[in-house]
């Protein structure tokens, strides 16, 4: 991973809440069409984390940069600018169809190459997103978000409430889109087997710092570091 | 059946300003979850804009004005520039009130919309006078803007006018509809609506798209009431404000998401008020229920809408609903407490004739300002009826004295019963709904209390509703004695039953009582689960606070010897719920501050008397709400986010640990 190629770097970044910070000093580095698992036991900052970087959260310290530039002011522009984020509650609207949630995505031929690479929502357009199931609205959080065209996409606990099948279904989607597209993606997750079955590199925080930064392939391999690193046993 | 079908149409031309009022509620509820009580008074400001530039070619502003023409001007532009002014004071109600406020709780938008309400209002007559206008404004009448022509239907002869009316408004409430389903703007504020923050990482700007709706709204709203202006006649600032009642109902039956139902059902009300008009004029109809009775239709709807679908009106998906004022739970100490009832006795002494009489005013009115401290600072309900049981009380005291013969005290706490057993009717609803809904259902009920009881001639001798001077073992209590405007003894019979109900107030709040009110505040399901009696609680609230509002409305009777309607209006509970916002809705003291700033107490009389300012009273206190709601909220605690950020940027790294330690208590 070059410096040239990363899509989304992250340098000292701090973030909290009402002025206390939550995460430190985070430094994360992505490359284009590579796919990062943020890890770490609960309250560690991983969602503290994309929360910052996409701007829902004020920083408190630190710089992000995706693509090449500064994401500064609010999360709007930040989404214009190609890092997307898709919230731990998926971020579909229940009351909407399918088709009015992909509207929303104002992209520029329709909401027609959504629906090629997930030919599973087609039946669906005109059913409430409430009545989906969650793996289907997890299908459509990424759907609607791809039309976005992100050139980072931060996905939090994107497995809760899922069942294994759909997580199955789910996961190699998001290999395709960082290999056949190029997106950089950050994946937290709780299922730490399936995160690194995915990812390029993993990176696991602890009390808001990150305490362990690897490839997937190795931690695959030693799963006792990781287990010393959610004890928060520093080893960068 | 020719004259129903006569009055049916007639009510187009009301029934329509109230389906565009509707339909511009939900759609600002739907973009914003704002309940906006101020939407009558955007319209009413437009209607006097194009009297003024008819009359005169005159453009008033909010300050300065600007002759455009050298006469009157036409009908048109006229029409189009005053719908354009509704525009700009929703774009700037939204930009300076509504929009710092997207995440406060609903008590302060509530508060909010009533402040931008009264301040319209106040403002129209200050703005509009005969220097600006360049005549009196009492000669002003909305000129005709729609056909005069007329055709014979079964019988019936129906105005073209109204019928272009009825349809303006389906035109209008169809425009919006379509495009919230079928334009990707609407669609996203559609969305807002349920998750602000997922829009927001769709890349919408959420404020925008408010906005957007905002101007929309405002222009819709003034040119509505601008073309049946006319028809519904005359530019009583009160009338208009008011429209925005009725129009909350209709926007209730439409659950706040359906404008094709709120404007079917506004058009439906406009006509059923006709109907019931032109029926009270039938010898058949009872003579108590002729004044009255088509404002009481809106809070039937209201209460019967609310009843049948309180549980399906969706709630704003960014409201954080823990984000509540913080109450300080009351002690009492001797001193504290000795002091100033000790200081109040001196002043009554020391003072007398008008100085007197606002200084026993204030007092009154600290008691019913408590009301609204235990009944909507305390347990959380938006309560729009204070003075209505303030006057329903007077008015059972009038009775009960003159009619009975009751002597004191007994009277007045028959008469204060009364509004209790007033208050626990009004409470009802509110086991069912909560927040805003509420206030809706509250205003409506003032309303038809007001109208029905207050205002009916039925209810009412041509002498006026006399109230007999108390007296006490043969000892008179009376207000007057000769000259004598207002005695020392009624002076501190008033200070007395005040005192003695604050204190028992404040022993109340800071007991068990007090923390079940808390709790429900705070969270009904938790109170539940924690054993509290939710329903009992609200309604224990609500009696009591209207038990307090009618001693107060008994101490208002007697001090006047009569019972005067123009007392216990809706604008004066607005102005009642300004003054204790204002002073703090959620301690005992700030009630003493609302009673001293509130209708006719000392700051009254000091504008009045001394500063000679009397004109802006309601400006300036609407004006306050405003401030104190959006520049120095109760809710957001005692340092804003912002500069807690700040402060975190500049100041070293804390440890973890110290996260939750420095939560926000709700309870200190």
């Amino acid at each position: 991973m070059t410096e040239t190629t990363d899509a989304l770097e992250i340098r000292g970044l701090s973030a909290g809440y009402r002025g206390v910070p939550a995460i430190r000093d985070i430094d994360l580095r992505v490359a284009a069409g590579s796919i990062l698992a943020l890890l770490g036991p609960n309250g560690a900052g991983k969602s503290t984390t994309l929360r910052a970087a996409a701007g829902l959260l004020p920083a408190l310290g630190g710089t992000v940069t995706a693509a090449g530039s500064p994401v500064t002011g609010s999360v709007e522009r930040a989404t214009r600018s190609g890092l997307c984020l898709i919230p731990d509650n998926r971020g579909v609207f229940h009351r909407l169809t399918v088709a009015e949630n992909l509207r929303l995505a104002k992209a520029r031929g329709g909401f027609g190459p959504a629906l090629d690479r997930f030919p599973q929502l087609r039946p669906l357009l005109n059913r409430r997103c409430g009545l989906l199931s969650g793996g289907e609205q997890q299908l459509l959080a990424i759907a609607k978000t791809l039309l976005l065209r992100p050139r980072v996409l931060l996905i939090d606990e994107m497995s809760m409430g899922l069942s294994p099948v759909a997580i199955k279904q789910i996961l190699p989607e998001l290999r395709r889109l960082a290999d056949e597209d190029g997106t950089a993606i950050v994946l937290v997750e709780q299922h730490i087997d399936q995160a690194l079955s995915v990812a390029d590199e993993a990176v696991v925080l602890h009390h808001g710092r990150v305490v362990l930064i690897g490839p997937a392939a190795d931690l695959r391999e030693d799963r006792d570091q990781i287990q010393r690193a959610y004890f928060g046993d520093k080893e960068r | 059946m020719n004259d129903l079908l006569q009055f049916a149409v007639i009510g187009f031309s009301t029934g329509a300003v109230y389906a565009v009022l509707g339909a511009s509620l939900v759609s600002i509820y739907v973009a914003t979850g704002v309940i906006n009580f101020a939407q009558g008074s955007v319209a009413l400001w437009a209607v006097w804009q194009v009297a003024g530039l008819r009359t005169n070619g005159v453009l008033v502003l909010p300050v300065g004005s600007v002759q455009l023409g050298s006469g009157p001007m036409d009908v048109w532009p006229a029409v189009l520039i005053g719908a354009a002014s509704g525009l700009v004071w929703s774009l700037l109600a939204h930009l300076l009130v509504f929009r710092p406020l997207r995440r406060a709780p609903e008590l302060g938008q509530v508060v909010a919309s009533v402040g931008v309400m009264l301040f319209i209002q106040a403002l129209i007559p200050l703005r509009f006078n005969a220097k600006a206008l360049g005549t009196e404004p009492s000669s002003l009448i909305p000129l005709p803007t729609l056909t005069s022509k007329v055709f014979t239907l079964g019988g019936a002869t129906i105005a073209v006018s109204n019928l272009i009316l009825a349809a303006a408004a389906i035109g209008i409430a169809l425009a919006l509809a379509g495009y919230f389903r079928f334009t990707r703007m609407g669609v996203a504020t559609r969305a807002g609506a349920e998750d602000e923050q997922a829009l927001r990482l769709m890349g919408y700007s959420p404020d925008r798209l408010a906005a957007f709706m905002w101007g929309t709204t405002g222009f819709v709203s003034g040119l509505i009431v601008i073309l049946a202006a006319p028809a519904i006649g005359g530019l009583d600032p009160t009338s208009y404000m008011l429209y925005v009642v009725p129009a909350l109902a209709v926007a209730l039956v439409g659950r706040l998401t359906s404008i094709g139902v709120a404007c079917g059902a506004g058009l439906a009300l406009g006509s059923v008020q006709q109907i019931l008009l032109f029926l009270t004029t039938k010898s058949w109809w009872p003579s108590w229920a002729q004044a009255g009775v088509g404002d009481a239709v809106p809070f039937v709807i209201v209460v019967v809408a609310l009843f049948l679908l309180g549980r399906g009106i969706p709630e704003r998906g960014a409201r954080d609903a823990g984000a509540q004022a913080p109450v300080q739970v009351p002690r009492l100490r001797p001193l504290w407490t000795a002091a100033p009832v000790a200081g109040t006795a001196v002043a009554i002494v020391l003072t007398t004739g008008q100085w007197r009489f606002s200084l026993v005013m204030s007092i009154i009115l600290t008691l019913i300002a408590a009301s609204v401290v235990l009944l909507t600072g305390y347990l959380g309900q938006i309560s729009l009826t204070t003075m209505a049981f303030a006057g329903a009380a007077g008015f059972a005291l009038s009775k009960l004295t003159t009619n009975v013969g009751v002597p004191f005290p007994l009277s007045m706490l028959l008469a204060a019963l009364t509004a209790t057993a007033l208050g626990i009717v009004v409470g009802v609803p509110a086991l069912r709904i909560r927040g805003a809904q509420l206030a809706v259902a509250t205003i409506a009920a003032a309303l038809a209390i007001e109208s029905f009881v207050f205002n009916n001639p039925a209810m009412t001798p041509y002498t006026g509703n006399l109230i007999a001077d108390p007296s006490l073992f043969g000892f008179s209590l009376a207000v007057r004695e000769g000259t004598d405007l207002i005695t020392l003894r009624f002076s501190f019979m008033v200070l007395v039953i005040v005192a003695v109900l604050l204190i028992a107030v404040t022993r109340l709040l800071s007991g068990a009582t007090g923390r079940a009110f808390l709790a429900v505040r705070s969270n009904e399901r938790a109170a539940a689960a924690a054993g509290v009696n939710v329903p009992a609680v609200k309604l224990l609230g609500f009696a009591l606070a209207s038990f307090l509002a009618g001693i107060g409305g008994c101490l208002i009777g007697y001090s006047r010897g009569q019972l005067s309607a123009a007392s216990f209006t809706v604008l004066v509970g607005l102005a009642v719920l300004a003054t204790t916002y204002v002073g703090d809705i959620t301690r005992i003291s700030g009630a003493i501050l609302a009673g001293i700033a509130g209708p006719l107490g000392l700051l009254y009389l000091v504008f009045t008397q001394t500063i000679d300012l009397g004109h802006y009273y309601t400006l300036i206190v609407a004006a306050a709400m405003l401030l104190r709601v959006v520049v120095f909220s109760p809710h957001r605690g005692a340092v804003p986010e912002w500069l807690l950020v700040r402060r975190a940027r500049r100041s070293p790294a804390q440890p973890p640990a110290a996260a939750h330690a420095k939560e926000p208590a709700d309870v200190r």
